[in-house]
């Protein structure tokens, strides 16, 4: 299994935040989902990957290339999709084309014009014209259209309605039965990881906490449910965070084994799902023992 | 590169009929070929300087297999092919208003007059550009007003001043010929375009986005 | 060929997919020879990770149902043809069981239930 990208040690400060020592790699031919709540450096990374910012420190390495030195070789092998409007807005898709086509040594014109079609977008229009559904999907366009390996999104569904997202995931799925290809995209919408996400990488202040296979994630993880009663200084200490109620308690724990070893019957775990994880991690400390 | 220049050219175009327009309405006002040309420059520059940062390009920009040294080159080339088109249009104008409408004194415009138009076009990209990769748009409209302002009154201050230093300046510029000060114009500006091309690749590549 | 996956059920999905592949296979639905879908058709199926569904094939692959050709895909595999039949046998021999206590119940003796037996088998040979 070979690594598509390494983050090595990356550091990069600015004045109210900083990426620390950020390393964590992303695997060739799986969908990572990247996730972390607003603030937590989500988009500093994925600037960091696409060059947009430049690291204080640190390694980066992409399809094996250091990006400083091979940047431009790097880009033509990945499609980037941002979440805000970059292109500009008073041109039409063709005459974007025009633009950004040359650029592109492997630009496939029958892809381009395939995917155009099936997104039924118009050709001649000025994009400014377009609704937020349709300028998302304008952007997948020209990202896949020169068969990149490496797809990169920056939220690609935020602000987008339902049956648009899933359309989005049903593309990703189809993009994904070539096994060369490698996908990264950050999120909020964990659902939509749920669907299609492999590996799931989650940064927390500054800090990537883990970077692992979703399904394994989500056995060793576990919402446990009991009596307050069960609440002591050590038993706590046994959940990333609790949420205490009137009518009983409810935590996370990062070790489902241990749990079950420590209060058996006594208490109820059930599958997490990654909005879970998110909350109570944010709420307390990371910590798994076994 | 081509696709970078044409990126320019096709961000403008309403722009580019409008300064076609504009160009055509300062020949009926009979205006100076160094105003005009250098007039459509300074539109052309600052505005595809302005669009570029409005519609948050860097980003798709960096994006895309190029390096940040071709993105500030493309924008030189532009202003510099802008600058030739200009004048070739104004020449053309010229001819046109001359033999169709009975305007001007002579059918072509002064050779002078288009070299010192494209270099006032060299000029403001040489300012331009720095301060607006530097600062971005919104400020560098403001530094650009401010600097026009300081000139203004600054220009003023110094001929309140020297008054009497004016006339050795006349007689020190007399000894030349207008060829020779033209020359060395010419040279200053081209070099100042260069050095300008140069900075700017520096404070782009700097860049975090 | 069906799957069908529960989120909701404890069962892990890779496990689920097994089962019911087995499950398939034994019931005779699936034989020997068929290919299965890729594991990137399937996990774009099924909408579950690619891991998930290349575990399911590989636990399938070395408890012997089936065999994965690179290049060529995953098949059901050929010595399920015995397990097949003796799983068969086995449910018929857990049937008969009933039956027999049934007749034993209506003090159906054993005569009369061979009689039975024979006079239905005949109708089907018809």
């Amino acid at each position: 299994m070979t690594n598509v990208v390494e983050f090595n040690n990356v550091k990069k400060s600015f004045k109210n935040f900083s990426l620390d020592d950020v390393s964590f790699s992303i695997k060739k031919g799986f969908v990572t989902g990247f996730i972390g709540a607003n603030g937590a450096g989500k988009s500093t990374t994925i600037k960091l990957l696409m060059k947009l910012l430049r690291k204080d420190s640190g390694n980066i390495t992409i399809f094996g290339l250091d990006q400083d030195k091979h940047n431009q070789e790097i880009k033509e092998r990945i499609g980037f999709v941002y979440d805000e409007n970059c292109f500009y807005d008073t041109l039409s898709i063709r005459e974007l084309r025009k633009i950004i086509a040359p650029m592109y040594q492997k630009w496939n014109d029958n892809l381009f014009y395939k995917y155009l079609d099936q997104f039924s977008l118009p050709e001649k229009q000025p994009i400014k014209n377009f609704s937020k559904g349709m300028k998302m999907k304008m952007a997948i366009l020209f990202a896949i259209s020169h068969d990149p390996e490496f797809i990169i999104m920056d939220e690609p569904t935020s602000g987008l309605d339902p049956v648009f997202r899933r359309e989005v995931l049903e593309l990703l799925h189809e993009i994904m039965l070539d096994d060369q290809k490698t996908i990264f995209f950050s999120t909020h919408i964990t659902t939509d990881l749920d669907r299609i996400a492999d590996y799931i990488t989650y940064i927390h202040k500054g800090k990537i906490l883990f970077s692992k296979e979703r399904e394994e994630l989500l056995t060793e993880y576990g919402i446990v449910k009991g009596s307050n009663d069960l609440l002591d200084r050590d038993t706590v200490k046994e959940f990333v965070s609790i949420r205490k109620t009137n009518v009983g308690f409810e935590a996370l724990t990062s070790c489902v084994k241990k749990t079950k070893d420590i209060f058996g019957d006594e208490v109820l775990i059930e599958k997490p799902s990654l909005e879970d994880i998110m909350y109570y991690t944010n709420k307390g400390d990371l910590k798994c023992t076994l | 590169m081509y696709s970078l220049i044409l990126k320019d050219f096709l961000m403008l175009k309403k722009m580019l009929l409008i300064i076609t327009g504009l160009i055509t309405l300062w020949y009926i006002l009979q205006f100076s070929s160094i105003f005009i040309i250098a007039l459509a420059g300074f539109l052309f520059i600052s505005n595809t300087g302005s669009f570029e940062d409005r519609n948050n390009s860097h980003i798709m920009l960096n994006s895309l297999p190029i390096n940040r040294k071709s993105i500030i080159s493309s924008k030189y080339i532009g202003a510099l092919i802008f600058g030739i088109v200009t004048v070739c249009l104004a020449s053309l104008f010229q001819v046109v208003f001359y033999f169709v409408f009975d305007a001007y004194t002579q059918p072509f415009p002064e050779v002078y007059d288009l070299l010192i138009g494209i270099l006032c076009i060299f000029l403001f990209t040489s300012i331009y550009y720095p301060i607006l990769y530097k600062f971005g748009e919104k400020y560098t409209r403001i530094i650009l007003m401010f600097i026009g302002f300081t000139i203004i009154v600054f220009g003023n201050i110094m001929m309140h001043l020297f008054k009497d230093k004016i006339e050795t300046i006349k007689l020190f510029l007399s000894q030349f010929t207008a060829n020779q000060l033209l020359l060395t114009g010419s040279v200053i500006t081209v070099l100042l375009f260069l050095l300008s091309w140069l900075g700017t690749i520096k404070i782009y590549e700097a860049k975090d986005f | 060929m069906d799957i069908i996956i529960s989120n909701s059920v404890k069962d892990p999905i890779y496990h689920q997919i097994i089962k019911q592949i087995k499950e398939l296979v034994l019931t005779g639905k699936l034989s020997e020879g068929d290919s299965l879908p890729s594991i990137r058709q399937l996990a774009k199926d099924l909408q579950v990770s690619v891991i998930t569904t290349k575990r399911a094939y590989e636990e399938l692959e070395s408890d012997g149902f089936i065999v994965s050709i690179v290049g060529k895909g995953s098949f059901i595999a050929s010595q399920n043809q015995e397990l097949l039949k003796e799983r068969r046998l086995k449910i018929i021999e857990e049937k008969l069981i009933e039956i027999i206590e049934e007749s034993k119940l209506v003090q159906l003796s054993k005569e009369e239930l061979m009689e039975m037996i024979l006079i239905l088998y005949g109708d089907d040979l018809k």
